[in-house]
């Protein structure tokens, strides 16, 4: 006997298994297709949850790094976490508490209006920080001075994108003068690195701390709350301790009074933020995730291979039959067991080789309307994410085997003699409980993902379309910068209302009516009451132009100047305090600073939705406070919002020269907010919808292989006085009946599931028998179609051709 | 080379037991050129099944170059088969997808005998049956003779101590089944053993010796020529 020599017999499996694939050319298409969909599918999901997952991981020693956050008890609204800290904490947390070794605090504004030369531009992403956000966040800083960037007043740090958008370069920008918020002076003292897409915080301008202590002195008491902390742990530091001496610096220096009890504080790993600070109601945050969401996404991912693996393990089985000859052969001639399971499993790794390549290519195909749709910018690289190439080596390996390694052994176990006797029993033949038990469960699988999506789709179209109790149709809004905006407010209140086609104008803190900060007013009254409530900024016009209705009291009328300590309450506020008679009831405070105005009740307003649907509506005060105006509202009555538009762009630029006119529509702002929704929907039915013709396309080959199987029967009966549709009906019931089970199986799972999503939301529909009829009927369909052409061929063919070769 | 004793082999399903050999004896020497004939259902197939270490016997001994084998795991009957045993069936039984050279190279591939020497040996014997000239085809290229022929090549490249031919002549007409019968003639004259089953009176002629089975018994055994 000879030394055996692997390589030879792996070289003969190889040509065998090209040839074979070839041979059988279109269930080999079938199966590379399959799996190369499924493979795609896998990999963009792949791709996303890598991208998630990898937020901030670039922050060196991001393990000893956290955010203060605070857990607090709002009278009126029960508990909410709050990622924001009073201005002193940061460096005296460090001063006073040896486990941090290191602080930062940081205040993040949205638009800025920033003027380089004679150009006015609009700056994102703007932080008041301290220079230690460069050691803590690992930042590199590309030019200019980088151990003292932040320490001045008035000094600025811009990434290098704004550097080139400005300057056109690092090097030029240094130095340069520019007007930030309408206030000259401010230095570029360093051109930091760009931010990466996949950071929590995105930082394009930093401006000196000490610049905001000068502007806004009340950043210095410990009853502020405005600024994000994050601090560094020493290695050996346990956080719980960390956050237990925080809270008792809080409590030493009387912090955040005006709250009935503590804050209690947490330390809030940075890594986890991304993902797991959904619960977290302020917070410097760029782009939330939802960690949910990426465990459904896996969970997708893992279906939709799944379902195709399933498919190459039945098309192998009911293919064996055809194998069944050679693998008599073989054994006759001396291949042991073994020999045929590598040959098998050597076909298996082949086909997943070319759907990989498939899937690779279809991959790159679907970006960009992938990137579009999630407003993401993933791509495959191979060298600079070895991560992504050693998991595509390792999906190889697992598909190859998982598909490949149940029919290896089947196909293998075929004695000698049945086989070359082609005397092989059931097993080999579709009717076998494995091929049906696999087929039911892709069918489950799709129904139930159909029925998640029906109920899905149903709950964000009702969110969307429901009504919000105020009427933003045909309203923008104009914003206010900086300066003199009680003034700016009236002047174009007045220019805004001359202008053809504009209903009403009013002037407001925000387009729906709210800022986005929170205060705690004292009920002055012989039992001392506290409520958290939303704060809102708003003239006389708001609430007639938002179709906001007065249920009780009067509106603002800014003829009386006694009105400028009125305030109007929505119903939930009054809920909260527990009034009947709330018009006349007077607050003792805001803030607990006696200083400030006594404001008494006017007015109560009707409930409306002023942030997204997703979330009760929450107690809310309204004022007139002019200093607080940040936008003036447009309702206009024309169907042309174009003209609209350039009109009152027109009027800004009379007004204020050089100024940007930034300008936002109500309704596309509410839209902006169920994006994410609309975004996930699509998603989710893309993948549904592969899931499903992922099945179809493993049905397709398998009733081929099934009507081959039958043809003797078929003519025969044919033969007999059979009618087409009979013969019909005879193949297309064994399938359809394996999809009724699987929606018996499906429906319930799906239930419990969409069940489970509806309790994310406020206000919910109610799950229907349509929903589950509406899954069940689509799955019967897509079976039929699949079906129907391999019945219909065998139905009409001439028996004699199968009985002749008998 | 091969002893039989009380060979027996009964198939059972769940209603019924069927008695394919019941009790068979026989010896059979080095050199032989044995025919089993019977009618359709005595069991002739059974018995090359067992002769061929196919299947194992329900009952009885089978003693294959004086080893004691009827009780043999798949494992070790298939080691055996492939250096002992060459088949060739009526069907022939190629494998569609090998060529000719291909075809008659596989047991040499499970034997693991090195490529230069494989391709040496598989030319020798593709020459010898006449073939060579196809040896790149497929066998559905060929003829049923030519597939017969590169079937007696496989079942001969590795030089095996016996052949057994179940029908070789059965799908092939009498001008192509006795070029098929004399290739194995030749065989056994230069001293394989050869074992065949046949219906055909015409083919058991070049045997020496012609053992009758029915219902699963020999009945008659009838010495043709004289071996020595």
């Amino acid at each position: 006997m000879h030394a055996k020599k692997p390589y030879t017999m792996y070289r003969n499996y190889l040509k065998i298994a090209f040839r074979n694939l070839y041979k059988q050319y279109s269930y080999t298409l079938i199966n590379v297709i399959g799996l190369s969909t499924g493979i795609a599918a896998f990999l963009l999901i792949v791709l996303y949850i890598q991208f998630h997952l990898s937020f901030d991981k670039h922050i060196p020693e991001i393990e000893s790094l956290y955010r203060v956050t605070q857990i607090q008890q709002a009278e009126g609204v029960g508990e909410q976490h709050v990622a924001f800290n009073p201005g002193p904490l940061a460096d005296e947390a460090v001063k006073v508490i040896p486990e941090i070794t290191d602080a930062v605090r940081m205040m993040a504004w949205g638009a800025v209006p920033v003027r380089v030369d004679d150009n006015y531009h609009t700056q994102d992403n703007v932080i008041w920080t301290d220079q230690s956000v460069f050691r803590i966040f690992g930042i590199a800083l590309l030019a200019g001075d980088t151990t003292n960037a932040l320490t001045e007043p008035k000094s600025v740090v811009i990434s290098l994108k704004a550097a080139k958008k400005y300057f056109g370069s690092a090097e030029n920008a240094l130095n340069q003068q520019i007007v930030f918020n309408y206030e000259n002076g401010y230095t570029i003292r360093a051109v930091m690195e760009d931010q990466p897409e996949n950071a929590h915080l995105q930082m394009d301008m930093l401006v000196s701390f000490e610049s905001a202590l000068t502007k806004y002195p009340f950043l210095k008491d410990w009853n502020s709350n405005s600024l994000g902390v994050y601090v560094k742990l020493s290695p050996t530091a346990i956080p719980g301790e960390a956050a237990e001496k925080i809270q008792n610096l809080l409590t030493e220096n009387k912090a955040l009074s005006s709250l009935t009890s503590g804050p209690e504080i947490y330390l809030q790993e940075v890594s986890d933020i991304h993902l797991h600070a959904g619960h977290i109601k302020f917070q410097n945050n760029y782009a939330q995730g939802d960690f949910n969401l990426i465990i459904a996404f896996i969970i997708i991912a893992l279906i939709i291979i799944i379902i195709a693996c399933i498919n190459f393990i039945n098309l192998a089985i009911a293919r064996s039959v055809k194998r069944a000859k050679e693998v008599g052969v073989r054994k006759t001639l001396g291949a042991s067991r073994l020999n045929l399971v590598y040959q098998f499993l050597g076909e298996s790794i082949i086909i997943t080789l070319f759907a990989l390549i498939g899937a690779l290519f279809l991959v790159e195909l679907s970006l960009p309307e992938f990137n579009q749709l999630l407003d993401i910018q993933l791509k495959i690289q191979f060298l600079e994410n070895p991560l992504f190439s050693v998991g595509l080596l390792i999906i190889w390996l697992v598909i190859s085997l998982l598909s490949g390694v149940y029919p290896a052994f089947f196909i293998s176990r075929f004695q000698a003699i049945e086989a070359l006797k082609g005397t092989r029993e059931s097993g080999s033949k579709f009717g076998g409980w494995l091929s049906k038990a696999l087929v039911i469960f892709q069918f489950s699988v799709a129904i139930a993902l159909i029925f998640i999506i029906i109920v899905t789709s149903r709950q964000i179209q009702f969110v969307i379309h429901k009504d919000l109790g105020y009427n933003y149709n045909n309203v923008v809004g104009v914003k206010l910068h900086g300066g003199n905006v009680a003034e700016d407010a009236a002047l174009l209140k007045q220019e805004f209302k001359r202008l053809s086609g504009i209903k009403q104008v009013s002037a407001a803190s925000n387009i729906n009516g709210v800022a986005g900060s929170q205060f705690t007013i004292t009920v002055d009254d012989t039992v001392t009451q506290k409520l958290m409530v939303r704060a809102g900024y708003v003239d006389e016009d708001f609430f007639a132009l938002m179709d906001i209705p007065i249920i009780e009291g009067r509106n603002f009328n800014e003829d009386y100047s006694s009105d400028d300590e009125a305030i109007i309450l929505n119903q939930a506020a009054v809920e909260a305090l527990g009034w009947t008679n709330p018009i006349g009831k007077k607050f003792k405070s805001f803030d607990d600073n006696d200083s400030l105005q006594k404001p008494t009740v006017i007015g109560v307003i009707s409930d409306y939705h002023y942030y997204s649907i997703h979330s009760r509506i929450e107690p809310a005060a309204y004022m007139l406070n002019p200093d607080g105006y940040g936008i003036i509202c447009i309702k206009y009555q024309t169907n042309d919002a174009k003209s609209v538009i350039e009109g009152l762009e027109n009027s800004w630029n009379t007004l204020f020269p050089g100024k940007p006119f930034d300008w936002i529509s109500a309704e596309e702002r509410l839209e902006r907010q169920y994006r994410n929704d609309q975004n996930s929907i699509r998603l989710f039915t893309l993948f549904t919808v592969l899931a499903i013709l992922i099945s179809a396309l493993g049905l397709y080959g398998l009733t081929a292989l099934r009507v081959e199987q039958r043809n003797r029967e078929i003519s025969i009966r044919k033969v007999l006085g059979g009618s087409v549709f009979q013969m019909m009906n005879l193949i297309m019931h064994e399938f359809l009946i394996l999809v009724a089970i699987a929606g018996a199986l499906a429906l319930p799972v799906g239930y419990m599931f969409a069940r489970q999503m509806l309790q994310q939301f406020a206000y919910a529909i109610k799950i229907s028998v349509f929903d589950g009829l509406i899954s069940l009927f689509a799955a019967l369909l897509t079976a039929i179609i699949t079906v129907f052409i391999h019945a219909y061929r065998a139905a009409i063919s001439n028996p004699v051709n199968a009985l002749k070769n008998d | 080379m091969i002893k039989a004793e009380k060979l027996t082999k009964v198939f059972r399903t769940d209603e019924v037991e069927t008695t394919a050999l019941n009790e068979v004896s026989f010896s059979i020497h080095k050199g032989e050129f044995v025919a089993i004939m019977g009618p359709s259902g005595c069991g002739k197939s059974t018995l090359l099944n067992i002769l061929g270490l196919l299947d194992n016997p329900t009952g009885g001994s089978y003693y294959f170059l004086d080893k004691e084998v009827s009780k043999s795991t798949e494992r070790q009957r298939a080691n055996l088969r492939k250096e002992n045993i060459g088949f060739v069936f009526q069907n022939f039984n190629l494998i569609d997808e090998l060529t000719v050279f291909e075809n008659v190279e596989l047991p040499l591939i499970y034997l693991g005998m090195p490529s230069k020497e494989r391709r040496k040996r598989v030319n020798e014997v593709l020459e010898q049956m006449q073939i060579a000239h196809r040896s790149k085809h497929f066998p559905l290229q060929l003829s049923g003779g030519q597939q017969q022929r590169v079937a007696v090549a496989r079942a001969v490249i590795a030089k095996p101590a016996l052949i057994l031919a179940d029908e070789p002549t059965g799908n092939l007409d009498s001008a192509h089944g006795e070029e098929v019968m004399n290739l194995l003639n030749d065989l056994n004259a230069n001293g394989t053993t050869i074992i065949m089953v046949t219906h055909s009176q015409r083919d058991a002629e070049y045997a020496q010796r012609v053992i009758r089975l029915f219902d699963g018994q020999i009945i008659n055994e009838n010495i043709k020529k004289n071996l020595l």
